[in-house]
């Protein structure tokens, strides 16, 4: 290379030089074996093994990554189906007025009716005099009281996604989580605040005054917001008054009574299949 | 029909495969092959072994394993004989199998590059050099283009050899090593900026 083109080449001079390379000289041995191999149909492959075959003019490899990547897409929806906790099924319903979910009146004696219309993010409305409970197979356990109005949360995953949320908007909710509940994470918002669920039996009321949460078994974060939530432990509740109130105090006996009836009277069902 | 590789490509002496109006478009030939006829495929050969084998070789860098992946190239070739497509130049295919099989060829083995130093692979001289200075800096020249081009990376490799030593056009090259023609351009470019540093490298 002369002094000149250390100094000054560029890319052009690059390409311009792999051009002029000179060209290979195959061992002339190598060649005529080849060549007599080939024209007499008696090639073998160059090692032992398969040799894989052409198609017309263009190599088609496309198996090479379809079917990988057709056997991740089948793992990845089996994990996502696995992963899928129980479906929120109707445990019983008590009471003559009829529920309005998504804004469509069923008829209490059609269990298959309500349960198809039960899933994450409806909004049900269960009237005054009627109480629906609604269980998610060893997960968790819900009692929507009368005069209740709020969106349906989802269950928690098996493995991931673990956390849930739901609305009330008015009313009562009552809750037991089951065995599988562990590790999962249920929101319940209302207009006054937020209740963090990983574990209890408590009831959420809400109504025109404010949000009240009785925790009878576990612990429950409650909140204004979500630096606000703080632990309430079994036995008391805390209450969120809409003027800006904010107290925690003993859980009267009537309220406990509530959330010990329907503990008493459903809590079992939580671990029912159906 | 037009030759699809337009530039003169694969050093001076291995064009036989690339003339316009040479024996690929020769149909009598291309129908023999598939017919497997002796004689065409023994014209075949001919033509086309050059250009498959400096492709591999300078792919590759290592003469065992390229007279492995020339083999095996030519043994898919008559394996597929029967749909080849005489209206159609053959050495698009070829490139295609040759790239791929080197491909195979660099995965299964980690073949250590001999261009560098095996000083006997090296041909024949093309052009009339005027003195033996000019004998010797070209040498000099092509030693240090060679040891560079071996220290690309395989895929910025193939890019430059496909296209400035094989005189494959950049749309060719896509189709080849499945990448949009955008995609080949960008990549052959940086991959000669790359190629010019590692020379500059060398010279110091």
């Amino acid at each position: 290379m002369t002094d000149k083109s250390k100094e000054h080449f560029n890319e052009k001079d690059v390409s311009k030089w792999v051009r002029e390379l000179p060209p290979a000289t195959p061992d002339p041995d190598f060649r005529e074996r080849l060549r007599a191999a080939f024209a007499s149909g008696q090639l073998e492959p160059s090692r032992p093994g398969k040799i894989d075959d052409v198609r017309g003019l263009t190599v088609n490899r496309w198996w090479r990554w379809a079917v990988p990547a057709a056997a991740a897409a089948v793992v990845l929806f089996a994990v996502l189906l696995l992963n899928r906790g129980p479906a929120l099924r109707v445990a019983e319903v008590v009471g003559t007025a009829d529920v309005r979910i998504d804004g469509q009146t069923l008829d209490l004696d059609d269990i298959d009716a309500l349960n198809s219309m039960v899933r994450s993010g409806a909004e049900i409305e269960v009237p005054p005099g009627t109480t629906v409970d609604l269980a998610a197979h060893d997960v968790v356990l819900y009692e929507v009281v009368g005069g209740t109005r709020m969106t349906l949360p989802r269950t928690p995953g098996r493995w991931f996604d673990r956390a849930a949320v739901c609305t009330l908007y008015v009313g009562e909710l009552r809750l037991k989580t089951g065995s599988r509940f562990a590790g999962s994470q249920l929101r319940v918002y209302t207009p006054e605040g937020i209740v963090e669920v990983t574990g209890t039996l408590l009831s959420v009321q809400c109504d025109s005054g404010g949000t009240c949460v009785c925790v009878l078994e576990g612990i429950a974060r409650v909140g204004v917001d979500e630096d606000d939530l703080e632990p309430v432990e079994p036995g008391y509740r805390k209450i969120m008054l809409r003027d800006g109130t904010v107290e925690i105090i003993p859980v009267k006996p009537m309220h406990r009574d509530g959330v010990l009836d329907f503990d008493k009277r459903v809590g079992h069902r939580i671990g029912e299949e159906r | 029909m037009s030759n699809p590789h337009r530039r003169k490509s694969v050093g001076n002496t291995r064009d036989a495969a690339d003339d316009a109006g040479g024996a690929w478009s020769d149909r009598s030939m291309l129908e023999g092959v598939r017919r497997r006829d002796p004689e065409a495929l023994t014209r075949f050969f001919d033509v086309f072994f050059p250009y498959v084998y400096n492709l591999a070789y300078r792919l590759l860098g290592n003469r065992d394993t390229a007279e492995d992946v020339v083999q095996d190239v030519f043994l898919k070739v008559y394996r597929a004989a029967d749909r080849l497509d005489i209206e159609r130049h053959p050495k698009p295919w070829l490139t295609t199998i040759t790239y791929n099989t080197c491909r195979d060829a660099a995965r299964r083995t980690a073949a250590r590059p001999d261009i560098a130093t095996d000083s006997t692979t090296i041909g024949e001289q093309h052009g009339a050099p005027d003195t033996p200075e000019d004998v010797l800096l070209r040498q000099e020249r092509e030693n240090m283009v060679e040891r560079a081009l071996l220290e690309l990376d395989e895929h910025s490799r193939a890019l430059v050899i496909l296209h400035d030593y094989c005189g494959v056009p950049h749309e060719e090259i896509a189709t080849v090593m499945n990448m949009s023609h955008a995609a080949v351009r960008k990549r052959y470019s940086r991959a000669l900026k790359r190629l010019a540093q590692i020379i500059r490298g060398l010279q110091q």
